[in-house]
């Protein structure tokens, strides 16, 4: 008997002498499906983009003046459609789970309980960057003109590996002692590309 | 033989017997060929024409009124268009094209910095065509300033001077570009602080996906 089958997908297919014997025919029609069902695997991950969005709903972090703390207590997923949130064993982070270039915004609100803040700072963090580097992208708002709540929001594009994470982080300093509160912040991720 | 009416897939006439062979084997080259296809446009779907570029060193130091573009030198991440002399170029033979962009560029200063004054960021996309340089239309989204040393038909963005460790300026919309189009990102001094300079930092980035056909 020989085997006969396609160049590209491998789809086996009877000759006429094996055409005596239903089971080559069988064989084509599981090799057409195993294909197609390739082919929807591509078609569910085109239509859906991984994203993911992690919220601290309740609660709140006490932030130290003029130090860069690391946001963490994550409690609620609104979306994620692939995995990158796992809150149970980090509640601090959202970790790709396809390699490609990713959207990142934070947001988060912050008060000094009614004395006027200086300066805010937040930060979307690759794989725990230190302050300074190119993947600690950090946006200030000045509230110094009397605000003592504010919030304020970042955005960065990172190149991310299966595993690289990324988080949030805040910086404040002005007149009031601290420490400051944090709540109600949160992390999205939205892939552009994958690699 | 046959085709069917969508996807062309051969069929056997009734009668034609003596030929299955040759039907079957018709029948398995054409879904050969039909998966890959539409193989190839789920995957072009999630690898969709984007681009991150970085700058590795620091940026011209400017003085009131005036800005340079950031000096971006290094792709992290191309699908599509290349790194051309600090731009981002998309490709000639490109469809013009919807793409959101964006920037982030550190700043540093120089001289006596004023606090609250502003710190201004610009994209801006050009294109050339017979020798001379075009700004194609407004973006649709942002909000457009008036100033002389900015180019017309930008995104900008602003970020208030802390006078405290630099500032980040962050601007980011939607913006239109011909077949060889480039992108650009310029930082604005507008500090009136005496001898205030401002200057771009290495790691600063301009990042863009394409969102569809005009």
């Amino acid at each position: 008997m020989t085997v006969r089958e396609t160049p590209n997908r491998g789809i086996r297919y009877p000759g006429l002498e094996e055409l005596a014997k239903v089971a080559f025919l069988r064989v084509m029609a599981e090799d057409v499906d195993t294909a197609i069902t390739k082919t929807e695997a591509l078609r569910a991950t085109a239509l859906r983009r991984p994203r993911a969005r992690a919220w601290r709903a309740t609660g709140s972090a006490s932030i130290t003046k003029n130090t860069w703390t690391a946001l963490t207590g994550f409690d609620t997923v609104l979306y994620d459609n692939n995995g990158q949130a796992n809150l149970g064993v980090n509640n601090d982070r959202l970790t790709a789970q396809t390699a490609g270039l990713y959207l990142y915004v934070g947001t988060a609100q912050g008060s000094t309980g009614g004395s006027a803040m200086g300066e805010g700072r937040i930060s979307v963090v690759r794989n725990g960057a230190a302050p300074g580097t190119a993947d600690h992208v950090d946006r200030a708002i000045w509230a110094g003109l009397g605000a003592s709540t504010y919030t304020h929001s970042v955005w960065a594009v990172f190149l991310q590996a299966i595993g690289d994470r990324a988080s949030l982080a805040v910086w404040w300093n002005g007149t009031p002692a601290g420490p400051a509160t944090y709540s109600s912040y949160s992390l999205t991720s939205m892939m552009i590309a994958a690699q | 033989m046959l085709i069917t009416t969508s996807e062309g897939i051969p069929y056997p006439l009734a009668g034609d017997f003596s030929a299955i062979p040759n039907h079957i084997q018709a029948l398995a080259l054409s879904l050969d060929g039909l998966l890959p296809t539409w193989d190839a446009g789920y995957q072009a779907v999630v690898k969709t024409p984007s681009f991150l570029l970085r700058a590795s060193g620091a940026g011209a130091a400017v003085t009131i009124g005036n800005s340079a573009q950031l000096p971006v030198d290094t792709t992290v991440f191309a699908n599509a268009g290349a790194l051309v002399s600090n731009n981002y170029q998309q490709a000639a033979s490109d469809v013009p094209s919807w793409w959101l962009v964006g920037c982030y560029i550190a700043l540093t200063n120089g001289g006596t910095v004023t606090a609250n004054t502003i710190n201004k960021v610009a994209i801006a996309a050009t294109y050339s065509w017979g020798g001379s340089t075009f700004t194609p239309g407004p973006p649709i989204s942002s909000v457009v300033v008036a100033n002389p040393a900015t180019p017309t038909g930008a995104i900008y963005g602003e970020q208030t001077e802390t006078n405290n460790g630099g500032e980040v300026v962050q601007a980011v919309g939607v913006i239109k570009l011909f077949g060889a189009a480039t992108v650009i990102a310029r930082y604005v001094h507008t500090d009136t602080g005496a001898g205030a300079t401002r200057a771009s930092l290495a790691g600063s980035a301009l990042w863009g996906m394409r969102l569809g056909n005009v």
